[in-house]
């Protein structure tokens, strides 16, 4: 595989995107597990399906079209759910639900050729085009820089929001802006491991790391770690042996958490 | 000038009255104890005054350039979350306005380290926060207000759920504030209260206050006494404190 590396582009691409996926999810999973914002998350991936949908129908690249709907989503529960105190639990599924039965929608009215759909649903990080490989490096790049310049205030804000709104910071921006980064991560993650599978590679990596430490900054770095070990080990399986990567990644992340967290129960 | 001043408030969740005709004065450095019912709107009470909740009417003053702490009740946040002590004590050092990758200051760790000595916590500061006994996660609470020097203190059961040595710790330590700073603490702890305050006010939907220098008298605690929380006022702690007057309130 690694003479193959060298010769192919779409194996470089899988590889630096696996990298990038694995750096936002670190970051962004840590944040949705502490923040218990998985069935949001859940329900933003899902929505996106609508923005693809619409991308095909309408001719424009459809990672935008998810990239947009994702975000209107995120910020749509976010107020809905501050003016008019519904469960957010119900508003998410709602979303859920309308995104891809949009999308659904949108495809079957587009003229021509039905594309395939399941690269969207399930990722395939073989096909990782140059250009999508330019809009992960960007976003990437925004999450980190948006994370790290106010991580104080981030922490601050994951553990006792009410107290920071006391000392007078503007929390509902922060809830936005985190919104936002979410939907931009979501986006990241739908080609690496799909609409369906994303919220798997957010999650299981802060779930290994917790068994270590209590820090919250460690967790993200050991999950950046975990993260580029699990996704390289499930392309590398994927790759020899021919099967489809999402899947992959996920099965080995899931066996290496499962693995490890027994092994610390017997350890102590 | 109080530093708090309540006029007429009535504060509503929905079509929820939570208070209702609400009118206190806070003296400077007084010890206000506040009393009630769960659910009789003890936090409400704190949160309009910090501001988190716009009242339906009245008014809330709080005296200009006076700085409130808040000591939130600890089931308010997540004691498993990765955090550790000296963290939440330096939180309380962040500033309003935020500036990109602006890190906590010599100044301010300096400081925090002070509080946390004082506070006998220096030793946990790299403990997660849920490591901690109830009494010395309730001192990081304490201290993560205290790096502001804030002038008035509120306190959300700060003592529920510890032991009574603990108990008796956090109200020593509150008295000790209390030499130049303004403390407000909710309680269900009567056997203290009585011991340590020199105001109460019993909350229940509406008001029933006291605020009288020093002592608190048989008569005084008569308007506490329509607040139904009459079973824990009948406690020996109580009745020792008022003596023989403490008969004139069955009437
Ligand atoms: N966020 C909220 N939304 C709706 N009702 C609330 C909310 N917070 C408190 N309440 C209601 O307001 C009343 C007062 O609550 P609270 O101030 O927490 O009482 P206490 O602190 O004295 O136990 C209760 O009836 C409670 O159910
Ligand atoms: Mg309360």
């Amino acid at each position: 595989m690694i003479e193959a590396l060298f010769e192919y582009t779409f194996l470089r691409n899988a590889v630096v995107s696996s990298l990038i996926a694995s750096i936002v999810c670190g970051i962004i999973g840590t944040i949705i597990v502490e923040k218990k914002l998985v069935s949001m998350s859940g329900g933003i991936a899902h929505t996106s399906f609508g923005g693809i949908g619409l991308g095909y129908l309408l001719g424009f690249e459809p990672i935008i079209g998810g990239l947009i709907f994702a975000v209107i989503a995120a910020l749509s529960i976010s107020k809905i759910r501050r003016e008019t105190k519904t469960k957010s639990d119900t508003l998410i599924g709602m979303f859920w639900a309308v995104g891809m039965a949009l999308g659904i929608l949108f495809i079957s009215m587009a003229s021509g050729y039905q594309p395939d759909m399941t690269s969207y649903l399930f990722g395939d990080i073989l096909t990782v085009s140059t250009t999508y490989i330019k809009i992960m490096f960007v976003l990437g790049l925004f999450i980190v820089f948006i994370i790290s310049a106010a991580f104080n205030y981030w922490k601050a804000y994951l553990f006792d929001e009410e107290y920071l709104k006391v000392m007078g910071v503007d929390v509902v921006k922060l809830e936005y802006l985190l919104f936002i980064l979410i939907s931009l991560s979501i986006v990241i993650l739908i080609k690496v491991a799909g609409i369906i599978l994303a919220i798997a590679l957010l999650t299981i990596p802060p779930a290994i790391s917790k068994l270590f430490t209590k820090d919250l900054k460690k967790i993200m770095v050991l999950s950046i770690i975990f993260g580029i070990i699990l996704s390289f080990s499930g392309l590398y399986i994927s790759y020899t042996f021919n099967i489809p990567s999402g899947s992959t990644i996920i099965l080995v992340a899931v066996t290496v958490f499962l693995f490890t967290s027994f092994v610390k129960r017997k350890i102590n | 000038m109080y530093d708090i001043e309540i006029k007429n408030l009535q504060v509503n969740y929905g079509d929820v009255v939570a208070l209702r005709d609400i009118n206190l004065k806070v003296r400077h450095k007084s010890f206000l104890g506040i009393i009630g019912p769960n659910g009789g709107g003890k936090t409400t009470l704190f949160k309009v005054i910090l501001g988190l909740i716009k009242p339906l009417s009245g008014t809330v003053k709080v005296k200009d350039n006076i700085k409130i702490g808040y000591v939130p009740q600890s089931t308010s946040f997540d004691k498993s979350f990765p955090i550790l002590v000296k963290d939440v004590i330096l939180m309380g050092k962040l500033d309003k306005t935020f500036i990109a990758f602006k890190r906590y200051s010599q100044k301010d760790k300096k400081e925090a380290v002070e509080v946390m000595k004082k506070l006998d916590i220096y030793h946990l500061k790299d403990r997660q926060i849920g490591e901690l006994s109830g009494g010395q996660l309730q001192r990081v609470l304490i201290g993560r207000t205290l790096v502001n020097n804030p002038d008035v203190l509120l306190l959300d059961e700060p003592t529920s759920s510890l032991d009574s040595d603990a108990k008796r710790e956090i109200f020593d330590l509150l008295k000790e504030l209390n030499k130049n700073k303004t403390v407000l603490v909710i309680t269900h702890d009567m056997e203290y209260v009585f011991k340590y305050i020199d105001s109460l006010a019993c909350v229940n939907q509406n008001i029933h206050y006291h605020d009288e220098d020093k002592s608190i008298t048989a008569d005084s605690l008569k308007d506490v006494y329509n607040c139904p929380i009459n079973l824990l006022l009948q406690s020996g702690a109580v009745q020792k404190r008022l003596g023989k007057e403490g008969e004139g309130l069955n009437d």
